[in-house]
Formats: structure tokens, C-alpha cells, sequence
């Protein structure tokens, strides 16, 4: 995440725990939370208990999927953490792994990667205006294959009974970016779709269909 | 084949020849288009260049080894177009308002010379008159044909009384479009709604809205008021749509190197709340994300707005907190949840991007 200012932010962040953790207690939850080093970083580790047996009340008819969904995303406990640590004056990191928060920390301390930078983000950012107030970018073909990694899981659990074979994991690619201006005079919006994401697409769907013509 | 179906098909015909024009636009052919648009169509559809489109379509297939014929010559030859179309100026689909019904479709067909145009019909067994207007026959439906300046108009036959009035609209969305006719014109296709389009559709479909919500707001459940306040505040957006949207323009491109960009604008009454709610982001900024690392990631966003702008979009999520919140075992105060809320916007506060990374080991 970037924010104005790092430090700052913790700290006050640190408060608005503080507060969300009295009010989460009063309506049921068990959220606590702790200042720590992490890398040598100013950080907090989060934990919320329970949280797998709170999705099972809420969701009665579906225990099983949830459990399969709930150990993919977070693993096999019943307790969510996730950490959040300061990199520099403007950046922190977040996640629920922290030997992976870790690797990110290290990556930008050695100052090695610039998401703007990168060759494919660069195709899509190319093609957005230069000026605007909002941009996102979304990897379709990272959400396919975490979509499947899903999948899978459930599979598993349903003894692989569902969907058959999956498809291959879908190669890197360029994202699809849109852009938002906003003014007195309206709003504009841009969505790029970089060729080579087009031309990727398309070869991944003809190998997928088993032959080399037009599938219509 | 049913009139439907045909009906269906010729549109379907049509649509495929406005969206030959995905390829790359001719800025001098579009400039003007508003002139061609009676300020009382609901909407309409345009096309820059045919021709260049289909060489783009073509172009695109081969990069992308597709082996599919050239789409130009086919559409031509179904809707019986191959004399007199001028397939490198803008050809156009109007919503027009109807007598018999609401909506009918107007097309404008654009022409080297009207009378060669004519030929492609007047060969036809069943070539007629319908109240001084031709009726020709495609390859797919009947319909009238009339002059309208260097186009040719086309309509289904039924609507005669439509075409009398059509022919004699002479106000246009000239004005209206001023300011975004070059900006259509570096697009190759576009669709633009109308004030009048944009109120009525919003006006429909907020009908259908407030039929959902009453049908929510009658299922028993914990979270009701909850989610009758959050789509309460989406109505609130929709009203204020249906109230002050004044032009809306979607427009697409292929680029040189076969790249698609769609890009959208939607302008609002200048003294409404909408324009002054926009007015308060602030100026946009440019070099966003690039102090994100380039790592494998999902979502990537980067909002640079003014405090208070951002105060206000959070207000929906808020109510989603709250809806979330009220479904927790032990229910929390008023006074609490508001407590929580203002917790949550506070720790928003200072944000201003992020990425979502499925980092693995």
C-alpha cells in the first residue's frame, strides 16, 4: 500500500485497532493485535480467532465448501493473521504469510522492482491517459489460475468427481487496465486491453478447444 | 423466417457494419456527427470507416493466425448494399421515438450518390411505394427508403409515420457534441446516449430497481434494514442520473499495433449536484503504482482523490460494514456502530494505492 506518510499511518492505524478490537469484542468477534518487528521494520501482527467456526454458522448448508475455500485461502487453522509491515517512508506491506511479507520487504528494500516499470504493466499503462484519479489494473490471467487453484482444492475434497481435467495454468500477460478523470465537467473512463493479451487469449483458448482453426 | 427473426438478423447485419468501424477512425469523416442526430433520438450508434475497419478486422485475424474471411464484403451482401455505399464515411444507428412503439430503429446509410444506391434495390420484384416512399427489399427485411442529405434512410416499413417525422426533425445534437466531436472522431466506433436516452433508461430502470427492493425488503432476515439503506443509497445515485445526465459516450479503437482501448464520458448538468460533487476530486496526477513492486498481483489500484471526495465514496462501504456488522451474534449499539464506522474511515485516511498479490513461495 502506498500512503502519505508510513509512520503515520501505523500509528494511527494502531488506534483504529484499538477501538475496532473493543467494538469486534462487544459484538462477538476475538480479533487481537500486537506491535512487532518485522525485518527490523516497525509492524503489527493481527489475528482473528474463531473465524472458520463463524463462516460455518453463517454459511450451515456449505461447512464443507468453506472449509475447502478456507484452507486454499488461509491454510488449516482456525485463526486468520496477517501482518503489516512499514518498507519505507510511503510504502507498507500486508499479508497472511510472513515468510512471503518477508521476500516483498527484501524485494523493495533492494529498490529492485518498479511496478511501472515492468515490461507488460507498461504495455497496458501505455495505452491509459497520463493524467487520472484513479487506475486499476487486473491481471485476468493471475484470477484464472488462482480461480483454479480453487478449483482444485474443491476438487479434492469432492474426490475429484467435478469438471474433470483443468485447463493448464494460463501463461503471464499483461493486464487489463482502466483509468478514471473526474472534473466539473464529467467523468472519463479508459479500459486498455493490450494486444498481446488478445493474442495470448486466443492461443490459450484454440489449444484448449484441441485444434488450429477458428472455433465458431 | 419470422419478420422478427429477420428483423433481428438485419440489425444484427447492421451492428456488424457499425462494428466494422473498430478500426482505426478517420478524424475528418466523423467531425460533424452530432448534425446527423436528431437532438430526440434516444441514441445512436456510429461508425467512422467501414472500409478501414474491415482492413483493421482483417489485420487483427491474421496477427492472431484466425482464418476468418473478410467480414466487409459479406455484410454488404446481405443487407444488398454493394452500389453507391459509401463505405468510408460514418454510417449510423438511431433510437429514435416511435409512434407505434417506443424505440424504432432509424438507419443511416451513408452514400457516394443516392441514385446508385437506389439501383441496388430498384431491380427487385417487389420494389413499391409506400406513401411516396420506397419500399425495398433486403436480404432480410423490408423497409422503407428516403433521402436525407448525402444518407440514405433506411427504416423498417411499418414505421412510415416515423420516417415522415424523421425526415422533417431538423434540430440535431450539433451543440451538444460540440465539444466531444473530435474526441469521436479518433475513435472508430462509438455509441452515445442522449439526454433524453439516459433519462429514460434510468427512469425504466429504476422501476425495475424499486421492484427489486421491495421484493428484498419483504423477505424476513436480520440484515433487512440494513440492505434497504445501502440500495436506498444506490437509488439516491440513480435518481440523481436519471435527474442531471446530460450526454453519455462510450467509444472504441484499434490501435497500429492492434491494441483495443474503450474509452467513456458521461457529462452531467453543469448546476447540478453531480457536476459540483465531481468538481471537488481535485487535479488528476500522473506516475501512480510506481512504487509498487513488480510482482505477481491480482487487483492493482491507485486513488489520488481530494479528503473530502473520498469521504463521501466510502459512505456505501460503510454501509456494507454496517450490513456485515448486523450480522455478527451479538448486535452492537447504534452508538457502536457508528464508532466502528469512523474507526474504518480513519484508518482509510493517508491511502492512496494498493496491489493485491498472490505472491507464492
Amino acid at each position: 500500500m502506498q500512503v502519505d506518510n508510513a509512520p503515520k499511518y501505523l500509528k494511527r492505524y494502531v488506534e483504529e485497532l484499538a477501538v475496532l478490537q473493543k467494538l469486534g469484542a462487544e459484538s462477538g468477534q476475538d480479533v487481537t493485535f500486537k506491535e512487532k518487528q518485522i525485518a527490523g521494520k516497525d509492524g503489527l501482527e493481527i489475528t482473528q480467532n474463531g473465524i472458520l467456526e463463524q463462516l460455518k454458522k453463517q454459511n450451515p448448508g456449505n461447512a464443507r465448501e468453506m472449509n475447502a475455500m478456507y484452507s486454499f485461502l488461509f491454510g488449516n487453522r482456525d485463526s486468520l493473521q496477517q501482518w503489516l509491515a512499514q518498507a519505507d517512508d510511503t510504502t507498507l506491506v500486508g499479508g497472511m504469510n510472513e515468510a512471503l511479507l518477508l521476500d516483498t520487504l527484501r524485494d523493495i528494500a533492494a529498490k529492485k522492482s518498479d511496478f511501472t516499470k515492468d515490461d507488460d504493466n507498461k504495455l497496458t499503462l501505455d495505452l491509459l491517459p497520463a493524467e487520472r484519479h484513479m487506475t486499476m489494473m487486473l491481471d485476468i490471467g493471475g484470477y484464472f489460475n488462482l480461480m483454479m487453484g480453487m478449483v482444485k482444492v474443491m476438487m479434492a475434497e469432492f474426490g475429484g468427481g467435478i469438471g474433470g481435467n483443468l485447463p493448464p495454468e494460463f501463461p503471464a500477460v499483461p493486464s487489463v487496465g482502466t483509468s478514471l478523470k473526474l472534473s466539473k465537467d464529467g467523468v472519463e473512463m479508459t479500459t486498455a486491453v493490450p494486444f498481446k493479451l488478445i493474442n495470448t487469449a486466443s492461443n490459450y483458448i484454440q489449444a484448449q478447444i484441441g485444434n488450429n482453426g477458428f472455433p465458431f | 423466417m419470422s419478420l422478427l427473426f429477420r428483423r433481428a438478423v438485419f440489425v444484427l447485419h447492421f451492428g456488424l457494419l457499425l462494428g466494422l468501424s473498430l478500426g482505426l477512425g478517420s478524424s475528418a469523416r466523423a467531425a460533424g456527427i452530432g448534425s446527423a442526430i436528431p437532438s430526440k433520438s434516444y441514441g445512436a450508434v456510429v461508425v467512422n470507416d467501414p472500409a478501414k475497419l474491415n482492413s483493421k478486422i482483417s489485420g487483427l485475424m491474421q496477427a492472431l493466425q484466425l482464418p476468418v474471411p473478410e467480414v466487409l464484403p459479406l455484410v454488404k451482401f446481405q443487407l444488398g448494399f454493394n452500389n453507391g455505399f459509401d463505405d468510408k464515411r460514418p454510417a449510423l444507428m438511431l433510437m429514435y421515438p416511435g409512434k407505434k412503439q417506443p424505440v424504432v430503429p432509424v438507419f443511416l446509410v451513408p452514400t457516394t450518390k443516392y441514385a446508385d444506391f437506389q439501383v441496388n434495390f430498384a431491380k427487385r420484384e417487389a420494389h413499391a411505394t409506400l406513401k411516396g416512399y420506397e419500399i425495398v427489399k433486403t436480404n432480410l427485411d423490408e423497409m422503407l427508403l428516403a433521402q436525407r442529405g448525402e444518407y440514405a434512410v433506411m427504416i423498417p416499413k411499418e414505421f412510415d409515420e416515423d420516417l415522415d417525422d424523421f425526415i422533417l426533425d431538423n434540430v440535431n445534437l450539433g451543440d451538444e457534441l460540440a465539444k466531444s466531436e473530435t474526441w469521436l472522431a479518433e475513435h472508430d466506433a462509438a455509441f452515445i446516449a442522449t439526454k433524453k436516452g439516459i433519462r429514460a433508461g434510468m427512469k425504466a430502470f429504476r422501476q425495475e430497481f424499486a421492484q427489486a427492493k421491495a421484493i428484498m425488503g419483504a423477505q424476513p432476515g436480520p440484515n433487512v434494514d440494513g440492505m434497504k439503506a445501502f440500495m436506498d443509497g444506490l437509488d439516491f445515485v440513480f435518481k440523481s442520473l436519471e435527474d442531471e445526465g446530460e450526454l453519455a459516450l462510450i467509444a472504441a479503437k484499434l490501435d497500429a499495433q492492434n491494441n483495443v482501448t474503450v474509452d467513456q464520458r458521461y457529462a452531467f448538468d453543469p448546476q447540478g449536484k453531480l457536476s459540483a460533487f465531481f468538481a471537488k476530486a481535485g487535479p488528476a496526477k500522473s506516475n501512480d503504482l510506481a512504487k509498487l513492486p513488480a510482482i505477481p498481483f491480482i487487483v492493482a489500484t491507485d486513488i489520488q482523490l481530494a479528503p473530502e471526495f473520498g469521504e463521501t465514496l466510502l459512505k456505501p462501504f460503510k454501509q456494507l460494514l454496517r450490513i456485515g456488522l448486523m450480522q455478527q451474534e451479538k448486535q452492537l449499539t447504534e452508538e457502536q456502530l457508528k464508532q466502528y464506522e469512523e474507526a474504518v474511515q480513519k484508518s482509510f485516511e493517508g491511502l492512496r494505492s494498493g496491489a493485491f498479490c498472490p505472491r507464492t513461495v
